[in-house]
């Protein structure tokens, strides 16, 4: 009997040792944890539009409501997207003046707050003599959790050739930025730029 | 009077030296080690390579946090030995932004390419001068499961996948008893493992090439 307990308090501390595990992104930064995406319409060629327009104010898309902002952050988003339009060429118009392109700007914002029970409801451990069998009650808002779920969207619109039967604008490029620190004033430049620099097909000079 | 009794202490000491040396030629009971069946556990410092698919644009930094466990059954008077082990392996390598196509994609990010894998197999081993001697050399084989956790993470999002896979392992290694018939000892290996997995980077299973230092403790 002795031999069988020395036999499986070993496996047991081994077993124990394979339970660790390291989080292997503890060391990034807000701007490395950032992820790019850019897709183009493949058929749209770029050389052909001249001027652009770029809306006043930063769509928010969200569950608990939509409407339109123009914070701090969301001016310096805006301004730095028409400085990289106009380094690639393109000439920034107002919005009446016939732009060939346009240019969206949405966050989307989604925040969810799940309410989830501690999953230990059966044993506490037996310390307390007088209440042995007992179980535990934990009333559901001890604890829960937030989610929040925010990510840029930047449409290019094409208002050269509108599909006036379908009364559609088609978008022919679209952009996406997530990660960590995506409304810190600080950062808006650089991951403007990055960006565009991801799409080297934009450019018309 | 006093030299007298000098040479008759002298004389009382060698015979009983004597009688001593005499009585062990007599009784000699091999080590219970010997004679019976042993169980021997070992805890494994691991350092490992990783080889093939893996190193082609996912990981092919060598990583020295990994470990192993094992409990083995020594069969008496066979210079055989079999058991079970568990253990980890853990590579990781980091990538300077750089611009990926997923689909029609172009995504730029910071890439931080992982596997991991805990196999749980059961071993054989041979060992070449008999199980109890001080300095055992032995080869030894691994077949069972891998559990294996590919994650590849762009910024912080990921692509992971999980899978369970047939693994298996050959080994060569040294034992060394700190005393001779004790209980303690030091293991060395150099070993390779091998198994099924396929996913993305890796699309000719997982394999590495690994050194370990470990110590054992065996008792019956």
């Amino acid at each position: 009997m002795k031999k069988q307990i020395g036999f499986f308090s070993a496996l047991v501390v081994g077993m124990a040792l394979f339970g660790c595990s390291k989080d292997p992104l503890s060391d990034l930064t807000y701007e490395e944890t950032q992820v790019f995406f850019t897709n183009r319409d493949t058929q749209a060629d770029f050389k052909t539009y001249k001027t652009f327009s770029i809306v006043d104010s930063v769509y928010i898309i969200s569950n608990q409501g939509e409407g339109t902002s123009l914070s701090e952050t969301d001016a310096a988003v805006i301004t730095r997207m028409i400085h990289n339009m106009q380094e690639l060429g393109y000439k920034y118009v107002g919005p009446d003046d016939k732009p060939d392109v346009g240019l969206t700007l949405e966050l989307v914002d989604n925040r969810y707050l799940n309410l989830v029970q501690v999953p230990v409801g059966g044993y506490w451990g037996g310390y307390w003599g007088g209440y042995g069998g007992w179980g535990m009650g934990m009333p559901s808002y001890f604890t829960y959790q937030q989610v929040q779920e925010l990510y840029w969207i930047v449409n290019m619109l094409d208002f050269k050739n509108p599909d006036t039967t379908n009364q559609k604008l088609k978008v022919i490029w679209n952009a996406q930025i997530r990660g960590e620190g995506l409304y810190q004033t600080a950062l808006m430049s650089n991951m403007v730029d990055q960006l565009f620099k991801q799409a080297p097909y934009l450019k018309i000079n | 009077m006093k030299y007298k009794n000098l040479v008759l202490c002298g004389l009382a000491i060698f015979f009983s030296a004597n009688a001593i040396a005499q009585r062990r030629d007599l009784y000699t009971l091999e080590s219970p080690y010997e004679r019976y069946t042993y169980n021997l556990a070992t805890l494994k410092w691991v350092a490992a390579v990783p080889m093939g698919s893996i190193t082609d644009g996912y990981v092919d930094k060598a990583s020295f946090g990994n470990y192993a466990f094992s409990l083995e059954w020594v069969f008496r008077q066979m210079p055989v030995s079999g058991g079970i082990e568990a253990g980890k392996y853990y590579f990781e390598q980091r990538y300077p932004r750089a611009t990926y196509k997923m689909g029609n994609n172009d995504v730029s990010a910071v890439k931080t390419s992982t596997f991991s894998t805990v196999p749980l197999t059961a071993f054989a081993k041979y060992h070449f001068l008999g199980t109890n001697a001080q300095l055992s050399p032995y080869v030894q084989v691994n077949l069972g499961a891998h559990f294996n956790n590919y994650i590849d993470y762009f910024g912080s999002l990921a692509d992971q996948k999980r899978k369970t896979t047939f693994g298996f392992a050959g080994a060569a290694g040294l034992k060394y008893f700190f005393k001779k018939d004790g209980s303690f000892g030091l293991d060395l290996s150099v070993r390779y493992d091998q198994n099924t997995f396929k996913y993305e980077y890796i699309q000719n299973g997982f394999s590495a090439f690994s050194g370990s230092a470990g110590l054992f403790y065996r008792w019956w």
